[in-house]
């Protein structure tokens, strides 16, 4: 059988050909694109997320590889604060699950298994057996890291911050691609009046962009609070990846600095593109 | 011959006590729990939002009829808005100054909460509800936001109404919020503390000056 085909129907087939064409090379040039994408320094890569936050009222804490232990004094304030929880728990409830012995301090300890913690053990102790002196916390926001080679910085790592802002620590991770920053910035409000002298703290996650430093991430760690310290360590999130804890020690007061003094630590995950990891590129 | 008040509140409380112990909080209404104990958590309990705190504090004040920006003022005075606001205690003092025994100060009792409820108004029966029921101030203020703001609520509100009731026409929402604070913040006695004023035109008392200054933001 013999198809005749016309001028016009002959235009109409190479239209659609040229259409059809057209296509299938956009399709096959997608992962050419996405590729060339994942081999640029990609900035948006890079990303920081709380997965914990552990307080202790009167307390303590100890940070070993990836043990965390917290003790929370609750014997003075008739009250625990439980993180498991995430809230406060009256004595004779808490006793119910636990028994005290009239044990002054709540224990409790947190493992990480892939990025994740989890409570692994509870009890009432008589004493703190292992823990971390928070020191002389940064209570009238003096600390300013200065712009010298100890510090690690250098006038523009500072430019990029908010005005204002008063650095508290830094530490270089992935090779030194990345810069954690730790720094207080001026509030927008006024504390309460339990509260005097805290400030915001903010972590600020900077990269190398055109030999510039950039901020590609920041989080607000808290509102109202005293720089304690701050740590960085290795550690490998589901999945097999490899990522950095960022730890945030802080203190809060409420009224009297003697007294009512509770204790935080806050922890990050910091994660930035795996590919551009194994090409050990600048982000 | 019971009121409607009484019929609603019963039928509220026998829901109540249907309820399991792991009772959802969100869908907590503020009268479910007036006044009653409750047992440990169950289940873990998220930090509330500023938002979810500020509704549950706002419905509380249309509830007693007392101005929502006298509640948030008081909230955030007292912590800031923080419902995990630490216990804060308050020291024995004599002639102004701090008693001290063995080198450590005496303390003579303590703030709990977001609304820094007082420990000696723990198990007082003398406090009412918003529809004029009196209920017991529970141990839960220490550990449960939400009893927390109730109890606060409930012990500003008849400051606030007492300001109304004594103060001349003519005052303003924000002198009966001071003299409402004033009381809150220390005793009927002091209810008058805010009107001791700086050379700036501003209260004295460092409370009552922080109070004015939040409550002039809301």
């Amino acid at each position: 059988m013999r198809v005749w085909i016309n001028n016009r129907s002959r235009s109409r087939v190479g239209r659609w050909l040229v259409r059809y064409v057209a296509v299938v090379a956009l399709l096959a040039a997608l992962p050419l694109v996405f590729a060339s994408q994942q081999a640029k320094p990609n900035l948006a890569t890079v990303n920081i997320k709380e997965n914990g936050d552990f307080r202790a009222d009167l307390g303590y804490f100890f940070v070993e590889d990836g043990r965390l232990d917290v003790y929370s004094g609750w014997r003075d304030i008739d009250v625990i604060w439980d993180n498991m929880l995430h809230q406060y728990v009256l004595p004779h409830d808490m006793e119910k699950e636990v028994p005290s012995r009239g044990a002054p301090y709540y224990h409790e300890v947190y493992e990480l298994d892939r990025g994740e913690w989890g409570r692994t053990e509870r009890n009432f102790t008589q004493k703190p057996a292992r823990y971390l002196d928070f020191g002389p916390c940064d209570a009238s926001d003096q600390i300013n890291l200065p712009n010298d080679f100890v510090a690690g910085l250098d006038a523009g790592t500072r430019k990029v911050l908010p005005r204002g802002a008063k650095i508290k620590g830094v530490t270089y991770i992935e090779d030194g691609r990345l810069v954690v920053i730790v720094a207080s910035t001026i509030p927008s409000g006024s504390p309460s009046i339990y509260q005097t002298g805290t400030y915001p703290l903010n972590v600020f996650l900077l990269a190398l962009k055109k030999d510039k430093w950039q901020i590609v991430a920041s989080v607000q760690a808290e509102q109202w609070a005293y720089y304690c310290g701050m740590r960085t360590m290795d550690i490998v999130v589901n999945g097999g990846q490899p990522a950095t804890l960022l730890l945030l020690y802080s203190s809060f007061p409420e009224g009297s600095r003697i007294f009512s003094v509770g204790r935080r630590i806050r922890t990050y995950v910091i994660r930035s593109n795996s590919e551009s990891q194994q090409q050990q590129q600048p982000i | 011959m019971k009121s409607l008040g009484d019929i609603f509140r019963d039928a509220l409380h026998h829901h109540a006590d249907r309820e399991s112990p792991s009772h959802s909080h969100n869908e907590e209404s503020p009268y479910l729990l007036l006044g009653q104990k409750t047992t440990a958590p169950q289940a873990a309990a998220a930090t509330p939002s500023r938002q979810e705190v500020l509704n549950y504090l706002g419905q509380l004040a249309d509830d007693y009829h007392i101005p929502r920006k006298l509640v948030y003022s008081v909230a955030d005075a007292e912590s800031g808005v923080n419902p995990e606001a630490l216990p804060h205690p308050n020291y024995l003092k004599r002639n102004g100054k701090i008693v001290h025994k063995d080198g450590t100060p005496v303390i003579k009792n303590w703030d709990y909460g977001m609304m820094q409820v007082n420990s000696s108004d723990i198990n007082k029966g003398d406090v009412k509800d918003a529809h004029g029921h009196a209920f017991k101030i529970g141990e839960d203020v220490k550990s449960d936001w939400r009893a927390n703001a109730r109890a606060g609520v409930a012990l500003l509100a008849p400051a606030y109404k007492f300001a109304e009731w004594e103060q001349p026409p003519g005052s303003t929402a924000e002198d009966r919020a001071q003299q409402a604070y004033s009381q809150y913040n220390g005793t009927p006695q002091t209810r008058d503390r805010y009107l001791k004023q700086g050379r700036d035109g501003l209260p004295q008392n460092g409370a009552d000056r922080n109070f004015l200054g939040k409550y002039r933001r809301w």
